[in-house]
């Protein structure tokens, strides 16, 4: 065997017998112990690197370098992204889009497969509104979201298209009737 | 010299070998049930025991515990009595340790399907069994020492110092991390409380798979495998260097289980070095098992119980480099909370500890009975459905974890989360987690036929319950070093000076971090907006707990953009000192709930929503793999014990007004009124209720409520 080769077969220990096993003489291989001297070397630079010079980011550190380098991107996603539209579309297009976000981001889990509202979230199909009828309110809370009624932010889900998409897809909704649709709540839209 | 006649008693041995045996089918069995769980919800048949969160740690304590610490017993109670040529020290030591430790089990898998969990992970039983925990194990250590003392061998070999190490670091660990406050017959709280709790948990999670599943194998490889090879031990020398080293440097390495978490950067670094530094002491005992077959390679070919310590021992060796890497800081940044772990630790619970269970046991057996294996070819058939099973249940949780953990990190060209829905990257890996149960019952089908072939051997064979043997007696040596006699050779005729300075190679790593976490107040600054829980969002926490969420949910945000645009903030660690015990969780099977009470959160949702929520999660998020929780609609939070659970807390130091604990009931009617009030239907005193009030609570420290 080439294992035979590379380690030299050692002597037995004498006075080393247990239950009929024997122990050999040989050293261990030299790679491991210059593995274990490496590992050594290696924390002790690492620990230096990291805690006795400035050179490395401790994770904080590490933390604001990485938000660093998003806040241009963000600066620039803004600025991109002025409304598109102040009135909701009609465009088939654009009611067929929002509807798949509708059904993408789970608003049904709140507002019913139809927007007809359950336990959880109101109805999106009357004339009846709580956080403002218009196109721009709806945009402004399918973004910021009522936290505090459990209306999750989505402005960090969708860009201003697809907002847009949704809010002309749930106004499509008003008047629909759909089964089980829940009370009105808030007031009237006019 | 004159020989002594005297035997070795083999039924203690049998006994914890058919202990091995029924636990480890019960364990693989429970293994396979969560595994179907995973990918199909309706495993958990809506039954408040058989839920993934209560199953989980009952799988985890029957494997570590049940089987492979039988496996433990069985391998040490042979090994020993024939390395030190004597009857062990007690027979009645020895039936108490054996039927202590079953009945600790049985206690254990009812507490933990009936909801009684400290919920730290591989320490989760409650403080009476905690107890009986302690007492079973002295009574283990009474019996390995005196078997030391009234040996008949000079020097102690190289597997006994492993089962000292063994000894000692277990009673260490298992004594610092209980130390736990009863407030009543099934329920505690750990003394320790967020980042401390976290770190003494960990010290003690990592350190129990250095000393309850490395070290103790590593003493049975030492044995059964020249043994089985017939073979010296190919080096003396490096028993030695990797054994010191080894169980010195393990106990530093606990704290890479928390990795970008809210501990000190300092704890985070020796975390990371030590594991580094493990590398070569753990390959160590791999290498040293393998070049002693040098020469035999032949015989592994023909010999199943060969094969099954080589890849055993390969294994370990993955295992023992792949955990070093994990604990790189950049890895880790991948690896973590992802099925990259469990991954990870079946490539050493199956291929280790499992495979090294199985020959030892094929080699046992005969030996025990005076005959030969029923069928070496059935044992073949094992060898290789267990090895297959075993790569058919890890390669795709590597795969699953990969790809999650990307998914979670990744960005699109505007700037926002890929996948903003957790359950996106759920869904992904669902025919991963499919896969996994094809791996995990072909490992079944394995065990199932090492049971048939055993039994089948013991059928045809007959019982050696006491083997008679002989050998001369101990000729006392002086206390002294001999002329020529090495530092360690000279220790290996001294138990106790040995065992004395294991105890310092392994109490040092745990001292230098646990101490100054406890001690140091700048490590874990104040937040003076975080607030104790309200008695009723503390019930909640109590059903949290008790529901096992921590097993697949983290309470833990990193500071990674990725994480704080899906989660909110990261997490500090001064948000955490009222938390006995902390619940950062090390998986996430469901997102991370550390912010589900912060309203700027995307996590935050409302109380209708979670209501709804935790009765069918499929109807608020389709195509969830959470199971439902029917029963804390209809069960009354139980308020018996809530004055005791407050002055436990005070003693504790949570700063509640003195009289609180008079007032507490009061305080928590009104607030679960208040908190039913906003769902439709809800009754004020059940424990969902509770439940929400804790959602709403966690993490809400930062920001508070106006």
């Amino acid at each position: 065997m080439s294992d035979d080769v590379k380690y030299e077969q050692g002597k037995v220990i004498e006075g080393h017998e247990f239950d009929g096993i024997q122990e050999l003489d040989n050293p261990p291989p030299p790679w491991i112990m210059y593995l274990f001297y490496l590992t050594v070397l290696f924390s002790i630079g690492y620990w230096i690197y990291y805690h006795m010079t400035d050179a490395g980011p401790l994770q904080e550190d590490e933390f604001k370098q990485e938000m660093a380098i998003v806040a241009k991107a963000e600066a620039k996603r803004v600025a991109d992204a002025p409304p598109v539209s102040t009135t909701a579309s009609t465009d088939p297009a654009d009611i067929v889009a929002g509807k798949e976000l509708y059904t993408g981001k789970a608003c049904f889990a709140c507002h019913g497969m139809n927007g007809e509202g359950n336990a959880i979230g109101p109805n999106l199909t009357d004339n009846f509104s709580i956080h403002g009828c218009d196109f721009t309110n709806t945009i402004k809370v399918i973004k910021n979201g009522v936290p505090a009624k459990g209306m999750t932010p989505y402005k960090d889900q969708m860009n201003q298209k697809q907002t847009e998409q949704l809010a002309s897809y749930v106004l499509s909704l008003v008047g629909s009737n759909p089964a089980n649709a829940k009370d009105a709540q808030g007031i009237e839209c006019k | 010299m004159e020989n002594q006649r005297f035997s070795y008693d083999n039924k203690i041995v049998r006994l914890f070998m058919h202990a091995t045996i029924i636990w480890g089918i019960v364990g693989v069995l429970v293994g396979l049930l969560i595994a179907l769980q995973l990918p199909f919800p309706a495993f958990n048949f809506e039954l408040s025991f058989l839920t993934y969160g209560r199953v989980r740690p009952i799988h985890t304590n029957a494997i570590i515990f049940a089987f492979v610490g039988n496996a433990i017993f069985t391998g040490v109670y042979y090994s020993m009595q024939r390395l030190l040529k004597t009857r062990m020290f007690s027979d009645a030591l020895g039936r108490f340790h054996f039927w202590g430790w079953q009945l600790i089990i049985v206690a254990a898998a009812i507490t933990l399907a009936l909801g009684y969990t400290m919920s730290k992970e591989y320490a989760e039983l409650e403080w009476p069994i905690d107890l009986a925990i302690a007492i079973v194990w002295v009574a283990f250590g009474i019996n390995i020492t005196g078997t030391m003392i009234k040996r008949r061998t000079k020097h102690i070999y190289v597997a006994i110092w492993f089962y000292i190490a063994t000894w000692t670091a277990i009673a260490l660990l298992h004594v610092v991390n209980s130390i736990e406050i009863p407030v009543s017959l099934f329920k505690s709280y750990p003394v320790y409380a967020g980042v401390q709790d976290a770190v003494v948990q960990w010290w003690y999670g990592h350190n129990a798979v250095a000393f309850f599943l490395t070290t103790p194998f590593l003493g049975l490889m030492y044995y059964f495998l020249p043994k089985a090879a017939n073979r010296p031990v190919y080096s003396y020398k490096l028993s030695i260097i990797h054994f010191w080293s080894l169980i010195f440097l393990y106990m530093w390495a606990g704290p890479h289980h928390l990795l970008y978490q809210a501990l000190p950067d300092w704890a985070q670094t020796l975390g990371v070095v030590f594991s580094i530094m493990l590398i070569a002491p753990s390959w160590g005992g791999m290498i040293n098992g393998l070049l002693t077959l040098r020469g035999v390679w032949d015989k592994v070919r023909e010999e199943p119980i060969l094969k099954f310590f080589v890849v055993a021992v390969t294994a370990y060796g993955m295992a023992t480099f792949e955990g070093p890497m994990l604990s790189l800081k950049n890895v880790n940044a991948i690896s973590h909370f992802t099925d990259w772990t469990p991954a990870h630790t079946h490539i050493g619970g199956m291929g280790w500890n499992g495979l090294l269970t199985f020959g030892m046991l094929y080699w046992l057996v005969p030996r025990m009975y005076g005959v030969k294996i029923f069928s070496k070819k059935l044992a073949n058939t094992h060898f290789w459905i267990a090895t297959i099973g075993m790569l058919f249940w890890a390669i795709p949780m590597y795969w699953a974890g990969v790809t999650q953990s990307l998914m979670w990190k990744e960005f699109n060209e505007d700037g926002m989360l890929a996948y903003p829905n957790f359950l996106e990257t759920v869904i992904q890996i669902v025919p991963m987690y499919i896969t996994r149960v094809v791996g995990g019952s072909l490992y079944v089908v394995g065990f199932l036929m090492m049971m048939y072939n055993l039994y089948k051997t013991m059928a045809i064979g007959n019982f050696i319950g006491d083997e008679e043997t002989s050998a001369p007696a101990l000729h006392v040596e002086s206390e002294k070093r001999a002329a020529g006699e090495s530092v360690h050779g000279w220790l290996e005729r001294k138990p106790v000076q040995f065992t004395i300075w294991a105890v310092i190679a392994v109490a040092i790593g745990g001292a230098v971090e646990i101490i100054p976490m406890i001690t140091v107040k700048s490590n874990i600054p104040t937040i003076e907006t975080v607030t104790p829980y309200s008695p009723l969002e503390l019930q909640g926490r109590d059903i949290y707990i008790r529901e096992g969420c921590y097993n697949c949910h983290s309470q833990q945000v990193r500071p990674f953009r990725s994480e704080v645009e899906r989660y909110g903030d990261y997490s500090k660690a001064g948000e955490f000192v009222y938390d006995f015990p902390f619940q950062w969780g090390s998986k996430r099977t469901g997102p991370d709930l550390a912010r589900t009470g912060d309203m700027n959160s995307k996590m935050y949702k409302s109380a209708a929503w979670h209501y709804n929520h935790m009765l069918d999660p499929s109807s608020t998020s389709p195509g969830s793999l959470m199971p439902s929780y029917p029963w804390l609609y209809d069960t009354k939070i139980d308020n018996n014990s809530l004055e005791r659970k407050i002055e436990v807390m005070q003693f504790l130091g949570v700063p509640y007004p003195e009289g609180f604990a008079q007032e507490a009931i009061g305080n928590l009617q009104t607030q679960a009124e208040q908190v039913a009030k906003e769902i439709p239907g809800a009754k004020a005193d059940t424990e969902i209720i509770a439940l929400i009030a804790y959602m709403h609570k966690v993490g809400s420290g930062i920001s508070p409520k106006k």
